[in-house]
C-alpha cells in the first residue's frame, strides 16, 4: 500500500448505511429500541434522494371515500404483474395505515381536506373494489413535495432521539467473516480522509437505487446503488435486477421528474394531434394506468410517428385545462420545475415529457423483516446473519416487476420501521461482539488504494458515460434479445477498460474524483446484473418488455431471478419461487390474471 | 470582530487557465475558486472555457462538464440537480444560489464561482456547514405535544395548514444564512435566517404545543435580535421563501406574549 | 476549537432578554419623530424674540417639559442604537464591555447635562 491510512474503530449495536427515508426510519426505530445506532451517509441526510419524491405515499386511510387495505393489496399485486411476494405485500399495505398516522404525529405537513384530515389524491394503478371500481384516492400528499416533507421530518425525529450520524462518510465495503456473516462496514470520511471501521451486530443497507447506471434518469447524481454493489462484492445475490421502471413523465432533455400526481389531479398525455391516446391503451383508467403501461404506450406513439416536437421524439403532458388554483395549491413545485427546466408556463403550455429511468425494483433480496436472505443449498430464504436491507436497495419483493407510484415512500417507512423493530426484538443492547477478522479491511482498502493511484489512460467519467449510454440504448422500455446481447458485449468491453482508468487527484480529503470512480465501479456491477438478467428472462412482465417474447409466461417465469456478479464481471443466475401465500388468513391469495387497466 | 479584508493566507490569487475547447463557436468563461487542503498556499481562481453548444443550460451542467472533461480535481457538492436537495449551494456571479437551477445565460460576462461566503472552506467549493447544522438541531425542530395522542391524524384545517406554506419548503441549502451580514459577523451566536425560519415553522404549526418553550429558547439579543432586517436572505433564497418575514413573525409573537 | 459544534452553538445559553431593547428602540424611534419635529418648531419660535425672549419662551412649563422629554428619549434611543452597533461589530469581550459602558455613561451624561441646562433656564 502506497501510503498508510489512518484507521479509526467504532463499535455499535446497529449501523445503518444511508440516510434517506428508509435509513432514517430504521435509525429512529433502532434508537427507540435502546440500541446504540450509527447512521452513515455520503450526503447530509436531507440531501438524500427521498427528498425528490413528489406525489405522495399510499395508504388506505379512506379519507376521500371508501377504501380497504385489501384493495390496495390487490392493486399492488396486479401492479407487480404477479411477481411481488404476497405475504410481504400484505404486510406493507396493512402497516401503511399506522405508518402514515405515525408520520403525521411526527409532524409531516400533509395537505388537508376541508375537515382537517390528510388529503389523498388519485395515482396510477390505484383502484377500488379489486380493480372493478373507480380510481382510488389513496395517495397521501404534502402538495407535490411529499418526499421532502417526509425526509425532513424523519431527520428531525432522528435529532429528537439523538441518533449518531456520520455525515459525508462514504461506505466502501461490508466486513464479512468466514462463516458468511456480516460484521460491520468500512467507510471513508471525506472531511479528513480517515478510514473508519464500524463493527456492529447488524448492518442495515439503506443505500437506495442505481438510477445513474442509465444516461437519462430522474435519479440524483448520488444514486449509485452502493449497497447493492457491496452486497455483490460480498458474494451475495441481487434479485430481479432486470426490472427497471421508466417513469412516463420525465422532462424531455433534463430528465427531471414530473410527478404522476399531475395526472392524478387531472393532467392528460397528448400526442402530436392532441389526442388523449391513453384511452386506446387503457380504456378504464386511461392516464392513470400503471407506469410500465403508460411508458410503453408513449413509446409506441413516438415510434409510430405521433410524437411531438421537431423530431417527434417526445409527448405532451397537458395541464392547461386545470384550475390555476389547483396548480398553485397542489402542484406548485411542478409548475416551477416546468418553468426552470422546460421553459413552460403550465397554465398555458403543455410540458414536454418522455419515459425516463426512475426506479429499480431489483435489489438485495430480503424477507419482510428486512433480513437479507440468500440461496444456501436448495434454500433460497437462508438469512445472512448480521445483514439487513431496506428501501430501494432492497428487493422484498413488494414491487415485483413494476412498482406502483406512491408505493415507494410507503416501502421506505414500512420496511425501515420493520427492520428497526426486528433489531429491537433480536438484539441485546451493548452485547459483546467478537473481534473482527484480521483481514477485515484488506479488500476494501486495496480497492480504495488501487483506484486512488490508478495511472491508466481512461477517465472514469468517460467510461461511466459509455456504460450509461449502453444501458440507455440496450435495456430501455422495450428490449429484444439482440439489443440485450449487444448490451452484454458492450458492458464486457467496458468492464475490461476498467483496468485502464486513471485519476488525477490522489488526495484523501474530499477527493470527489475518487468517490465518483468508486461509485462508477459500484454502478458497473449493477449494470452487468441488469443487462444479463434481462437477457436471461425470455418473457414480458411488468417493466421488462421483450419484443421477441411479448407475453407473460407464468409457466416458466413466475419466479424471481437471483444474480451474482463477481469481480471479473462474470454473472451467475439462479431462481427463487414467487411467494403465492399471504401473511395472515384475513385475505386470500390473488391468483395471476390478465393485466388490463 | 468585523473584518474588512481577508487574512493574508486567504487572499485569492490568480490560478491556472485551462485551454479553450477546440472548434467551439460559443464559449463562456468560468472563473472558479480553488483551494486544496493538502497543499499549503493561497486559494486561487482557475479559469475554464466551456463550449455552450455542448453543455446543458445550468451552471451545474457546466461544472459537471469541466469536471468530466477538463479538470477532474474540481470539487463541489451536488446531488439532485433539480433544486430540491440543497447540495450545490454556492456563490455564483456574486449571489448565493443553487448551481443546478441557475441558468448560465442569466449571467453577463464571465461566470465567477466561489463557495458560500464566510464559512470555513474544506476544499474548493465545499464549505464546512457543521455550525448551521448544529444550530438547526438546537432549535429542536420536531413536533412537541402534551395532549393525548389521537388514534388517527391530528386534525388541521386547510387554513391552519396554509400557515406553514413558505416555511416547510426550506431545503437547508444555507444560501440565506451565508448571505446575511449579521450572520457573517456573529454566526457563532446569531442563529441566522435559515434556522430562524425553521424555528418559526414549528411556532406556526397549529399541531405543536410548545410555542412558549420555543420562544423562550429564542429570546436572546444574539440568537434572534441580531436580525436587522437587511433582507439579503429573502433576496437570495433560491426557493423564493421569505426568511426575513418569518423572523419578523417571531418578533411579533415575542411582543404578543408580553402585552 | 476542541468544543463540539453542538457545544459551541449552545454557548452560554439564552439571556432571556432582547425583547425590551427591541421594543424600546422601535418605540423611541417612533416617538422621536413628533418629539424632534415639534422641538425644532419650538426652537424656531423661541429664536424669534432674541435671547431674553427665547429664555422666556423656553421657560414656559409645557415647552420646557417637551424639551426635557425629547432630550431623554433621544439620548436613550442613541444609547440603544449604539449598543447594537457595538454588539454587531466588536467581539473582543473587554473592548465590548468598555464601549457598552461608555456609550451608556455618555448618553446618561448627555441627558443629565441637558436637563440641568434646561432647569438653569427656569
Amino acid at each position: 500500500m502506497t501510503q498508510a491510512y489512518t484507521i479509526i474503530d467504532h463499535t455499535f449495536d446497529v449501523v445503518v448505511v444511508g440516510a434517506g427515508g428508509s435509513g432514517l426510519r430504521a435509525t429512529v426505530a433502532c434508537v427507540e429500541s435502546g440500541l446504540n445506532t450509527a447512521c452513515i451517509s455520503k450526503v447530509f441526510p436531507t440531501r438524500s434522494h427521498t427528498v425528490a419524491a413528489q406525489g405522495g405515499i399510499a395508504s388506505s386511510l379512506g379519507n376521500m371515500g371508501p377504501d380497504d387495505w385489501r384493495w390496495h393489496m390487490y392493486d399492488t399485486v396486479k401492479g407487480s404483474d404477479w411477481l411481488g411476494d404476497q405475504d410481504a405485500i400484505e404486510y406493507m399495505v396493512r402497516e401503511a395505515v399506522p405508518s402514515i398516522i405515525e408520520l403525521e404525529h411526527y409532524g409531516v405537513p400533509f395537505s388537508r381536506t376541508e375537515d382537517g384530515k390528510i388529503y389523498q389524491r388519485p395515482f396510477g394503478g390505484m383502484t377500488t373494489e379489486f380493480g372493478q371500481g373507480p380510481a382510488a384516492q389513496r395517495t397521501c400528499a404534502a402538495a407535490d413535495s411529499t418526499g421532502h416533507a417526509i425526509l425532513h421530518t424523519l431527520y428531525q425525529q432522528s435529532l429528537k432521539h439523538h441518533a449518531q450520524f456520520f455525515v459525508e462518510y462514504f461506505a466502501l465495503d461490508l466486513i464479512m467473516d468466514e462463516e458468511g456473516a456480516c460484521r460491520g462496514v468500512i467507510a471513508w470520511n471525506l472531511a479528513d480522509g480517515s478510514i473508519h471501521r464500524f463493527r456492529a451486530q447488524r448492518v442495515i443497507l439503506a443505500t437506495g437505487g442505481y438510477g445513474r447506471a442509465y444516461f437519462s434518469c430522474t435519479a440524483a447524481h448520488t444514486c449509485t446503488g452502493d449497497g447493492n454493489a457491496m452486497a455483490l462484492r460480498a458474494g451475495l445475490p441481487t434479485q430481479d435486477m432486470e426490472f427497471v421502471q421508466f417513469h412516463p413523465t420525465g422532462i424531455y432533455g433534463a430528465g427531471v421528474l414530473i410527478t404522476e400526481g399531475v395526472r392524478g389531479e387531472g393532467g392528460i398525455l397528448r400526442n402530436n394531434s392532441g389526442e388523449r391516446f391513453m384511452e386506446r391503451y387503457a380504456p378504464t383508467y386511461k392516464d392513470l394506468a400503471s407506469r410500465d403501461e403508460v411508458s410503453r404506450s408513449m413509446t409506441m406513439e413516438i415510434r409510430e410517428g405521433r410524437g411531438v416536437g421537431e423530431r417527434g421524439d417526445h409527448i405532451h403532458l397537458d395541464l392547461t385545462h386545470l384550475d390555476p388554483n389547483v396548480i398553485n395549491k397542489r402542484l406548485p413545485g411542478i409548475a416551477k420545475h416546468a418553468k426552470v427546466f422546460a421553459g413552460v408556463d403550465v397554465t398555458k403550455q403543455p410540458i414536454p415529457v418522455i419515459p425516463t429511468c426512475h426506479y429499480n425494483m431489483g435489489g438485495v433480496q430480503t424477507n419482510f423483516h428486512g433480513e437479507v436472505v440468500t440461496m444456501q443449498g436448495d434454500d433460497p430464504h437462508a438469512v445472512v446473519p448480521g445483514l439487513m436491507a431496506v428501501g430501494e436497495a432492497a428487493c422484498v419483493s413488494v414491487h415485483g416487476a413494476n412498482r406502483l407510484g406512491s408505493n415507494s415512500l410507503l416501502d421506505l417507512v414500512v420496511f425501515g420501521r420493520a427492520a428497526g423493530l426486528r433489531c429491537g426484538a433480536e438484539l441485546t443492547p451493548g452485547a459483546t461482539q467478537a473481534e473482527l477478522p484480521s483481514t477485515a479491511n484488506d479488500r476494501a482498502l486495496e480497492r480504495l488504494d488501487r483506484t486512488r493511484h490508478a495511472k491508466g489512460e481512461t477517465a472514469p467519467s468517460a467510461l461511466r458515460e459509455e456504460m450509461q449510454r449502453t444501458m440507455q440504448e440496450c435495456a430501455a422500455v422495450f428490449r429484444t434479445g439482440d439489443t440485450l446481447e449487444e448490451g452484454v458485449q458492450r458492458l464486457t468491453t467496458m468492464w475490461d477498460k476498467k483496468a485502464d482508468i486513471g485519476l488525477a487527484d490522489r488526495s484523501l480529503i474530499w477527493n470527489s474524483e475518487l468517490m465518483e470512480a468508486l461509485e462508477f465501479d459500484n454502478l458497473s456491477y449493477q449494470a452487468v446484473a441488469t443487462m444479463k438478467a434481462a437477457r436471461n428472462r425470455t418473457e414480458s412482465r411488468g417493466a421488462h418488455s421483450r419484443e421477441d417474447y411479448n407475453q407473460r409466461d407464468d409457466k416458466d417465469w413466475m419466479k424471481h431471478s437471483l444474480i451474482w456478479v463477481n469481480d471479473e464481471g462474470k454473472a451467475k443466475i439462479d431462481y427463487r419461487p414467487v411467494k403465492l401465500e399471504t401473511m395472515t388468513k384475513d385475505v386470500e391469495v390473488f391468483p395471476p390474471q390478465k393485466r388490463v387497466y | 470582530m468585523v473584518e474588512f479584508t481577508l487574512p493574508r493566507n486567504s487572499q485569492v490569487v490568480k490560478g491556472k487557465e485551462h485551454l479553450k475547447p477546440k472548434d467551439a463557436k460559443r464559449t463562456k468563461t468560468f472563473k472558479i475558486y480553488r483551494w486544496d487542503p493538502d497543499k499549503s498556499g493561497n486559494p486561487r481562481l482557475d479559469t475554464y472555457h466551456v463550449d455552450l453548444d455542448k453543455c446543458g443550460p445550468m451552471v451545474l451542467d457546466a461544472l459537471q462538464k469541466i469536471k468530466g472533461e477538463q479538470d477532474s480535481t474540481l470539487t463541489y457538492r451536488r446531488s439532485c440537480r433539480e433544486g430540491v436537495c440543497g447540495s450545490c449551494a454556492m456563490n455564483i456571479d456574486g449571489r448565493n444560489t443553487l448551481a443546478c437551477t441557475k441558468p448560465i445565460d442569466e449571467i453577463k460576462g464571465d461566470v465567477k464561482i466561489y463557495p458560500l461566503p464566510h464559512m470555513p472552506v474544506v476544499k474548493d467549493l465545499v464549505p464546512d456547514l457543521n455550525v448551521p447544522y448544529a444550530q438547526y438541531a438546537m432549535i429542536e425542530p420536531w413536533m412537541k405535544t402534551e395532549s393525548r395522542m389521537p388514534e388517527r391524524e391530528r386534525r388541521q384545517s386547510p387554513d391552519e395548514r396554509e400557515q406553514l406554506d413558505g416555511l416547510w419548503e426550506c431545503i437547508l441549502c444555507f444560501c440565506c444564512q451565508t448571505s446575511c451580514p449579521s450572520y457573517w459577523w456573529n454566526g457563532d451566536r446569531y442563529l441566522g435566517p435559515a434556522v430562524l425560519l425553521q424555528a418559526y415553522r414549528w411556532i406556526a404549526d397549529s399541531r405543536d404545543e410548545a410555542t412558549g418553550e420555543r420562544l423562550d429558547a429564542l429570546e436572546d439579543p444574539f440568537r434572534l435580535y441580531r436580525c436587522h432586517t437587511i433582507m439579503s436572505c429573502t433576496k437570495t433564497c433560491p426557493k423564493g421563501l421569505n426568511p426575513a418575514k418569518a423572523i419578523a413573525e417571531i418578533k411579533k409573537k415575542m411582543v404578543e406574549r408580553s402585552v | 476549537m476542541s468544543r463540539s459544534f453542538e457545544g459551541r452553538v449552545r454557548g452560554l445559553g439564552t439571556a432571556h432578554e432582547g425583547l425590551h431593547h427591541w421594543t424600546a428602540q422601535r418605540l423611541t424611534a417612533v416617538a422621536n419623530i413628533p418629539l424632534i419635529a415639534v422641538s425644532l418648531l419650538l426652537l424656531c419660535k423661541a429664536s424669534k424674540g432674541g435671547y431674553e425672549g427665547a429664555v422666556a419662551y423656553i421657560g414656559q412649563p409645557l415647552v420646557v417639559a417637551w424639551f426635557a422629554l425629547t432630550l431623554v428619549v433621544a439620548c436613550y434611543h442613541a444609547a440603544l442604537g449604539l449598543q447594537v452597533v457595538i454588539e454587531d461589530y466588536v467581539s473582543g469581550k473587554g473592548a465590548k464591555f468598555a464601549l457598552l459602558f461608555l456609550v451608556r455613561f455618555l448618553a446618561a451624561l448627555g441627558a443629565v447635562v441637558g436637563l440641568a441646562s434646561l432647569i438653569s433656564l427656569l
